[in-house]
């Protein structure tokens, strides 16, 4: 506090030129990652002293209508920096840093070497052979360590898939990729609402495939069961095809999805799930045909042993409360009995068992951000040109409301019920 | 993890002692005075729950972008961005962070339809005033951010006040009139000053006072420290009864500091209320105005001046009633 008092303002202007600062004055990019939904991720090198690694996440800034016309800084990059900034944890990616320039908003994060897919891929294509138990289990723990934490900070991940699991060279699991993930108190959107957001359905659960409108922390630890049981396979379990859209955005039923969980798991039933009768598609689904539960055979080639069975199939509830939670998994048997999970997931691992570096490109690099080197090669090639602030004549203006107002100072009493507060803590905590 | 901390954001990064307020930016670099300032930020504010409102905003996301827009003043002067851009930028950026977006065309018309007072269906979609309006609000935007660092989460005293209302068994028109100063209290730079639980129990206290009447404990009594003994009802081990002068201060459990920073805040948003020109208000308003303050630290200055006052002295160029 002393600090403050001699000059309030000294930490904020340092943090806030720390921000002015341009990617290019800070980092050295060294390659083109990834392209992913809302931008572009890129491997670059830090200018200080430690010359640390880090992976910057480009986001495209919002755009509406069919001209295309900038609307703002893009939300899904303030989503995702407003989740980011409240966590820390060791399986979870961290943010180092978010600088804003050419209206584009930067994420620097720090660099994962690998990921959940890319050990499956070295091990399906290159090796030929299963992921050790060790390693399998490691990974997993790790895992559900991160997403405990996640639940605990009252996060739903949402998008847990292979390729946003990262693992460090040191072996470290990280959640990546916070971009649709919400906080537990707000009101949760479908996840087919906005034509853009497109979450993998292979990973998806059967509440959402059987359109439940309130879902919870158990869609993540049915994603987490999905990719255990990859990891273990070198497939993805329930590999089903998406049912589109239609021409009137209907959200369709994802038979094909659902087909491909029943014919390992069974038909669900109303005795082990007993809100499932309450389900939207459920008259949709009782017209499928009937599958048994097989399970067990699926494991016994895969998981190896009894524990590993239990283990999948308690993560495999299809009943959302009878549903393994993060906690309660970490505690399991499967990881009492040997192999114990390790912190370093590779640890004792020979080196041709762990995947090759990240690959990275270098085409891409000079279009999209120019190298600081360009500029010394005379000429001064800048930045590509900012949108510009065009005229947005394709917005399909839908008008608010004009409820009216009542000044909440003058006729405080009355004032509040125009706000139309709900005193609700899941409103304001 | 050495980078993880990196950004690891905390609540007192931004909170400034009362001192601040007398060298912000518009005061140093625009000459503007401190209580031209807080009139201006408190109709900044006024401006902003009205667009909320107009697009049925959650009032979560309201209270987020007031506590924006005293930040975004700590940083940059009143004279370079006009308070009612800031509003706008504020109120549109926490759509974004709370999940409730709304189109920037959408955000754009209510502005211009609050700041011309034309009725919003009567503006056309593509009028230049729109696109105006919808160009300040994305410069603006790109400076919020910058002077936000990037911090966006912020915890309003309503959610104290919640805890604290669940702690009582019955209701009353205490917790209305807390909520409903709570409200005002953004109106006031006190979100800058103060954590949300030291604001939630001034509101609590003064809403106390209010609805028992000057005949009632004085605000001093009800945070003087240690507690005068013929107000304490209860034994240290027991609930507080929520009767009791004293149920926000024991609720939360405040030691000396906070008891004193209380007293402050309480004190100015006293000061706020008295500030107000509140002839032909509510009669609750007109009370409020001429409650004694509990003494404060000796070294605060005063912050307002009658708003009346300040118009009277103030020649604004294109001066609007909001
Ligand atoms: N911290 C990191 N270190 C290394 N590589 C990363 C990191 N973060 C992301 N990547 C790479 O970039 C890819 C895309 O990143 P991310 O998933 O965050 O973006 P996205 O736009 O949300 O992508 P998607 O649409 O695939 O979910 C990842 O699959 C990974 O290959």
């Amino acid at each position: 506090m002393s600090m403050f008092n001699q000059d309030p303002m000294r930490y904020y202007r340092t943090k806030r030129d720390n921000a002015k600062r341009r990617v290019g004055d800070k980092y050295t990019i060294l390659g083109f990652i990834s392209s992913g939904t809302y931008g572009r991720v890129y491997k670059a090198q830090s200018k200080e002293a430690d010359g640390r690694i880090h992976a910057i996440k480009k986001f495209k800034p919002d755009k509406e209508g069919e001209v295309v016309t900038y609307t703002g800084i893009s939300q899904s990059a303030i989503r995702e920096i407003a989740l980011n900034r409240e966590i820390s944890h060791e399986n979870v990616v961290a943010l180092k840093e978010v600088i804003l320039e050419d209206k584009s908003i930067y994420m620097i994060f720090e660099y994962a070497e690998h990921d959940f897919l890319q050990v499956i891929h070295h091990h399906s294509q290159t090796l030929r052979s299963p992921i050790s138990l060790s390693v399998l289990k490691s990974l997993t723990y790790q895992l559900l360590n991160g997403l405990l934490y996640l639940h605990e900070c009252h996060i739903i991940h949402r998008d847990l898939k292979p390729a946003n699991i990262l693992i460090t060279s040191g072996g470290i699991v990280k959640i990546g990729d916070l971009g649709l993930a919400r906080l537990t108190h707000e009101p949760l959107q479908p996840l087919f609402a906005g034509d853009k957001v497109v979450v993998t359905i292979w990973y998806r659960a059967p509440e959402l495939l059987l359109g439940a409108k309130h879902y919870n922390k158990s869609v993540d630890v049915w994603a987490v069961g999905c990719v255990v049981a990859e990891l273990a396979s070198l497939r993805p379990i329930f590999k089903g095809e998406e049912a589109k859209l239609d021409s009137k955005k209907n959200v369709p039923f994802q038979k094909d999805q659902l087909l491909k969980i029943f014919e390992v798991l069974g038909t669900p039933d109303e005795r082990e799930w007993p809100a499932l009768k309450d389900m939207p598609e459920y008259h949709n689904m009782k017209r499928l045909d009937t599958y048994q539960f097989r399970l067990f055979d699926w494991c016994a080639s895969r998981m190896k042993t009894h524990q590993g069975y239990e283990f999948l199939k308690a993560l495999f509830a299809y009943d959302p409360d009878a549903r393994l939670s993060a906690k309660n998994a970490l505690k399991h048997r499967w990881f009492q009995e040997e192999p114990k999970p390790t912190r370093n997931a590779f640890f004792g691992l020979p080196p041709h068992q762990i995947p090759p570096h990240r690959r990275i490109s270098h085409d891409e690099v000079p279009s999209m951000m120019p190298l600081p080197s360009a500029a010394a090669q005379g000429g001064n090639p800048g930045p590509p040109a900012p949108p510009g602030f065009q005229n947005l004549s394709q917005g399909a203006g839908r008008p608010g409301s004009t409820a009216s107002f009542g000044s909440l100072s003058g006729g405080t009493g009355g004032g509040r019920d125009t706000a139309g507060h709900v005193r609700k803590k899941s409103r304001l905590a | 993890m050495g980078a993880t901390n990196a950004m690891s954001n905390s609540l007192s990064q931004w909170l400034f002692p009362p001192s601040a307020l007398h060298s912000t930016p518009s005061s140093v670099t625009s000459n503007i005075p401190l209580e031209k300032e807080l009139y201006d930020r408190a109709r900044g504010v006024e401006f902003l729950f009205r667009l909320g409102v107009s697009l049925v905003l959650p009032t979560s996301a309201m209270f987020t972008a007031a506590t924006w827009f005293h930040r975004f003043y700590m940083r940059f002067s009143m004279e370079d961005y006009h308070r009612q851009d800031v509003a706008a930028a504020c109120i549109f950026l926490a759509t974004k962070t709370e999940e409730c977006g709304r189109k920037l065309r959408d955000v754009a018309k209510i502005y211009c339809s609050k700041v011309s007072r034309i009725e919003l269906k009567e503006i056309p979609d593509d009028s230049r005033e729109v696109e105006d309006s919808e160009n300040a609000i994305l410069q603006t935007e790109e400076v919020l951010l910058e002077a936000l660092c990037f911090d966006f989460v912020v915890d309003s005293p309503h959610a104290e006040l919640v805890d604290l209302f669940d702690a009582r068994e019955v209701q009353s028109e205490v917790e209305d009139f807390a909520w409903s100063i709570a409200n005002d209290s953004y109106r006031t730079p006190l979100c800058i000053l103060y954590p949300p639980r030291i604001i939630a129990a001034a509101c609590y206290i003064l809403a106390q006072q209010l609805v028992e009447g000057p005949q009632s404990t004085s605000l001093a009594a009800r945070l003087a420290s240690p507690a005068p003994s013929a107000s304490l009802p209860t034994p240290p081990s027991q609930k507080p009864s929520p009767m009791t002068s004293r149920f926000a201060v024991e609720f939360f459990k405040f030691n000396e500091i906070e008891l004193a920073s209380v007293r402050d805040a309480l004190s100015i948003l006293l000061e706020f209320y008295a500030a107000q020109d509140l002839q032909g208000s509510t009669e609750y308003l007109a009370t409020i105005g001429s409650i004694p303050p509990p003494t404060t630290s000796a070294n605060r200055e005063k912050l307002y001046l009658p708003f009346t006052h300040v118009t009277q002295n103030a020649t604004l160029q294109g001066q609007t009633a909001t």
